[in-house]
């Protein structure tokens, strides 16, 4: 085992632990970061596998077939938080929206 | 130049000066976005007041002192919590005017660059029933493009291009803030758009609904205050990454 792989099978675990102990969140979501969690694992333990898929897929080496799989992920979650954002926004407008009719302030009467 | 609703063989401008129907001044909605507009808010406020018009002043969480300048005046005041941009406090505003009565809405700038006295000739078209949108424009008369600095005149032309393009509605002027909504087309006008780029979902949104437009010739008065408090030429492209946002996340 090389030094590397005990580093990053702690940060990964970290990461999933910090994620499912500390965020609320959905069923679907905790198991995509176990799955994510155990597949990182398994990588790293043995870097020999994702070689063996890369070659079944036409991908020359394991590390470009995980460095393209990630760099589409993370584009995808980038994507997802986008539009969680701007649904965060909508609602905050509507908020302060109804927060500003409720609050209205009539000035004519007393200048008429 | 093309003029507008040419693209679709239709012409929706009015040929030759309309008749000017008379009717109370007082359904007609005036809302003012206003952020930190404290300095000149009361000098829009005071040529506004005359008219008769209801004047709705949406304060955006100004830092300055606009709501206690607004508060002085006889308006409706509506206040955000947060600062949400221009497009949100026009849509707050109309909410307020259409809940209130309001026939016809008028969307008027806080900084003193638009002529009150021009709201009747925006309002007019809708009055007599023959438009729902009324769009102000700098660009129908050679002095008042005169008035617009050359540098913005190429910027506004450019927006104009971008604004036909994605929305099909070829106006003259497309971000100009001076425009006038029936009651009919401000309810079924929902401005998601917190920022500037609402003049543009107002465009889309006239076509989905297929609502009757026109523009009218304004006078923009480019004063030094409104130059350098108005948008700086650089938020253009700000405005065009929003609008591409909205094409794909609607």
């Amino acid at each position: 085992m090389t030094l590397i792989q005990p580093v990053l099978i702690l940060i990964l675990l970290c990461a999933a632990a910090i994620f499912l102990l500390r965020m609320r969140s959905k069923l679907m979501d905790r198991l995509i970061v176990v799955a994510f969690a155990v597949t990182g694992t398994a990588l790293v333990v043995s870097p020999q596998t994702s070689t063996e898929v890369a070659h079944t897929l036409g991908v020359g080496r394991g590390v470009d077939l995980v460095i393209y799989l990630s760099l589409l992920g993370s584009g995808f979650f980038l994507l997802v938080g986008f539009s969680k954002l701007r649904e965060l926004e909508q609602q905050l407008t509507q908020i302060t929206r109804q927060l500003a009719l409720l609050t209205a302030e009539d000035h004519g009467a007393e200048h008429h | 130049m093309v003029p507008p609703g040419d693209r679709h063989g239709r012409d929706h401008r009015i040929a030759g000066g309309c008749a000017l129907t008379q009717f109370d001044p007082s359904v007609v909605f005036v809302v003012i976005p206003a952020y930190n507009e404290a300095q000149v808010l009361a000098g829009t406020l005071n040529s506004l007041r005359p008219l008769g018009y209801r004047l709705v002043v949406v304060d955006d969480a100004s830092q300055d002192a606009t709501a206690q300048v607004a508060a002085r005046h006889p308006v409706v005041l509506l206040r955000h919590a947060i600062n949400l941009g221009q497009g949100a406090a026009l849509e707050t505003g109309t909410e307020w005017a259409l809940a209130h009565g309001a026939a016809i809405i008028v969307h008027f700038d806080a900084d003193g660059q638009h002529d009150a006295g021009q709201i009747s000739t925006l309002t007019a078209p809708i009055a007599s029933g023959q438009c729902d949108v009324v769009f102000g424009s700098r660009f129908l008369r050679a002095d008042d493009i005169a008035r617009v600095p050359p540098a913005k005149r190429l910027l506004l032309r450019a927006g104009r291009q971008v604004s036909g393009l994605l929305t099909g509605i070829w106006l003259s002027d497309t971000h100009n803030g001076l425009r006038a909504l029936s009651r009919r087309a401000a309810r079924s006008i929902r401005l998601r758009e917190n920022g500037f780029a609402h003049a543009t979902e107002i465009l889309d949104e006239v076509r989905r609904a297929n609502l009757r437009y026109t523009e009218v010739p304004v006078t923009v008065e480019y004063t030094r205050y409104s130059r350098a408090k108005g948008q700086p030429i650089s938020n253009a492209f700000n405005i065009v990454i929003d609008l591409i946002i909205r094409k794909m996340f609607s």
